[in-house]
């Protein structure tokens, strides 16, 4: 048996990052250099000889997240597992795209394999922006590491973000910066990029300062744009309360890797119930102070 | 004419070839070749279709060179699956069609066999055209997206084995059709795009009222076409 497609994009792809559901990879172009060919008479080239020239591919730099197989899992079990949660990201991520919310372009998706590709946005992580990573976190994911294994890559990578974040400040803050951006503009922006998601009906399941980009547009009407990523474990909505969770988790996220930056998280709830508007965001404000409540008993509890 | 060579997929399906044309005057001329081809018996019928075994593409209807690329892409994913006894019994629709359109013998008929084309059209090139439909009805989307009689700017593509050469190719595509080969990079100018019918096909009328500039709309746009056509096997 021959290996399939997809696992031939991954071999020629970068590991960039190993968790315990999926391998992500960085590809510089899906498609190779394609070769052009102009024949001799053809009208459009006044030479007399047939030329083949190497081109530019249109530009098609991928992410490539890998859903390995899970040898705890049952094999049948495991890829009907695999093969839902890849189509529902695929589904999301198009969901996000016409409803105007930004998120990468769906660019290759292999369901039997385990094997979505999606457009590589370029830019930094808001939590790189923001220089995440709390030292009591850091000494945490020491003591772990031996034991994590398969976590090894992203926790080195986390333990040098928080080491540069109490001495300098990020690149993409520098660079954010030097286009004129306050911290309290990218809060609004995050808030705004949130509710249009949830406008959508559609909750990310995993709202982090990783898997939320910041990108320049050069054409754009702002300086940059937030792009969310990692749908993996999104859902549809029906109730406010799974707003209010998804808002929780990433109040949470703040509080915990942007300790000193937990103060603007108040910028991000106010731009979110402006883009909702009034009617939407009372309930699910009510919601947010239970699940609060809930959230802060089960800390003191357990 | 730009061609692909696909290291990642079967050698014996891993070069695409594909030429834009414009101002086509021979639609119909070659409309007739085709169902004559499909006619024909013998050795004769053999070489009619060979003779037009080509993907041909409503040109009008993509919306930039990504579009196709994916398209054909997303195809040749699809239906060239390393061999998997899970996938023929889950699609029961499915019959492989002999691809009998390649002249030249692949070396390794067993590996070639094991990763045969499943298809539900007649082959990898009208497969091509399910694929950038946007539902699953296999005549709607052959007549909207392959060539109508009407049809000028029109996209020609074969999907051909690793050892295909361009030349040989052009010289299959300029015996049949009659119009202005251009760089393919002129499917990302608006002016091709038929955009009234892809937006009905693409139900992107909706797109019109979000909050962004007409440059972003039309970007938006795009990106929904070609997400439409990258999932829709898992929809
Ligand atoms: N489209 C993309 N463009 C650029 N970088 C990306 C993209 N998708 C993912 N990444 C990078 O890879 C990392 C992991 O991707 P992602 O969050 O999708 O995978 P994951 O395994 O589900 O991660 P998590 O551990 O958060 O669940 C991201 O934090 C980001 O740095
Ligand atoms: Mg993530």
């Amino acid at each position: 048996m021959t290996i399939s497609a997809s696992h031939h994009l991954l071999d020629q792809a970068m590991l960039i990052k190993q968790g315990a559901e999926a391998k992500v990879y960085s590809l510089d172009s899906l498609l190779p250099q394609p070769t052009i060919y102009w024949p001799p008479s053809g009208p459009s080239k006044p030479s007399s000889t047939a030329q083949i020239q190497q081109t530019t591919a249109p530009k098609c730099s991928v992410i490539l997240k890998y859903r390995f197989k899970k040898q705890y899992r049952h094999p049948a079990l495991d890829l009907s597992l695999t093969r839902s949660r890849l189509a529902f990201e695929a589904r999301a991520l198009a969901r996000c795209t016409r409803a105007g919310v930004v998120v990468p372009h769906v660019m290759w998706v292999d369901d039997r394999n385990g094997v979505i590709g999606m457009e590589r946005i370029d830019g930094w992580s808001v939590r790189e922006v923001l220089g995440g990573g709390a030292e009591g976190e850091m000494t945490v994911e020491e003591e772990d590491e031996e034991e994590i294994g398969e976590m090894e890559m992203e926790r080195s990578k986390d333990q040098v973000d928080s080491i540069n974040a109490d001495e300098t400040e990020s690149e993409g803050w520098t660079a954010l910066r030097s286009k004129g951006v306050t911290k309290e503009h990218l809060m609004t922006s995050i808030g705004r990029a949130i509710a249009k998601l949830h406008g959508t009906a559609i909750i990310h399941g995993d709202l982090t300062t990783s898997n939320m980009m910041v990108r320049f547009t050069p054409n754009g009407s702002e300086p940059y744009e937030i792009v969310l990523i990692d749908f993996g474990l999104s859902s549809t909505a029906t109730l406010p309360e799974h707003y209010a969770v998804d808002l929780y988790v990433l109040e949470r996220a703040f509080a915990s890797t942007h300790p000193q930056s937990e103060g603007l998280y108040a910028g991000v709830l106010a731009a979110y119930a402006e883009g909702l508007g009034e009617k939407k965001w009372r309930p699910i404000q009510t919601k947010l102070k239970e699940v609060r409540l809930r959230g802060r008993k089960r800390d003191m509890t357990g | 004419m730009e061609t692909y060579r696909l290291s990642n997929f079967p050698p014996g399906y891993s070069t695409v070839h594909i030429a834009l044309f414009r101002n086509v005057v021979n639609a119909p001329d070659i409309r007739k070749k085709l169902i004559l081809a499909s006619t024909m018996g013998g050795d004769d019928g053999e070489r009619a279709r060979q003779a037009v075994d080509f993907g041909f593409i409503e040109a009008r209807l993509l919306v930039s060179r990504m579009h196709l690329l994916i398209g054909i892409m997303t195809t040749l994913q699809t239906c060239l699956q390393p061999s998997n006894p899970s996938i023929s019994s889950s699609k029961d629709t499915t019959t492989p069609t002999p691809e009998s359109t390649n002249a030249t013998p692949v070396p390794n008929e067993n590996a070639r066999l094991s990763t045969r084309p499943i298809t539900r059209t007649h082959n990898l090139h009208s497969e091509i055209l399910l694929t950038l439909s946007s539902n699953n009805n296999i005549s709607e989307s052959l007549r909207r997206h392959g060539m109508s009689d009407t049809t000028d700017e029109l996209v020609v593509v074969r999907i051909a084995d690793a050892d295909s050469s361009e030349e040989a190719v052009w010289k299959e595509m300029e015996l049949l059709v009659d119009g202005q080969l251009v760089n393919l990079g002129e499917l990302d100018s608006d002016e091709l795009v038929d955009w009234p019918r892809v937006s009905k096909i693409f139900k992107l009328s909706e797109l019109d009222r979000l909050p962004l500039t007409p440059l972003e709309i039309r970007d938006t746009k795009i990106a929904t076409v070609i997400n439409t056509v990258a999932i829709k096997h898992v929809t």
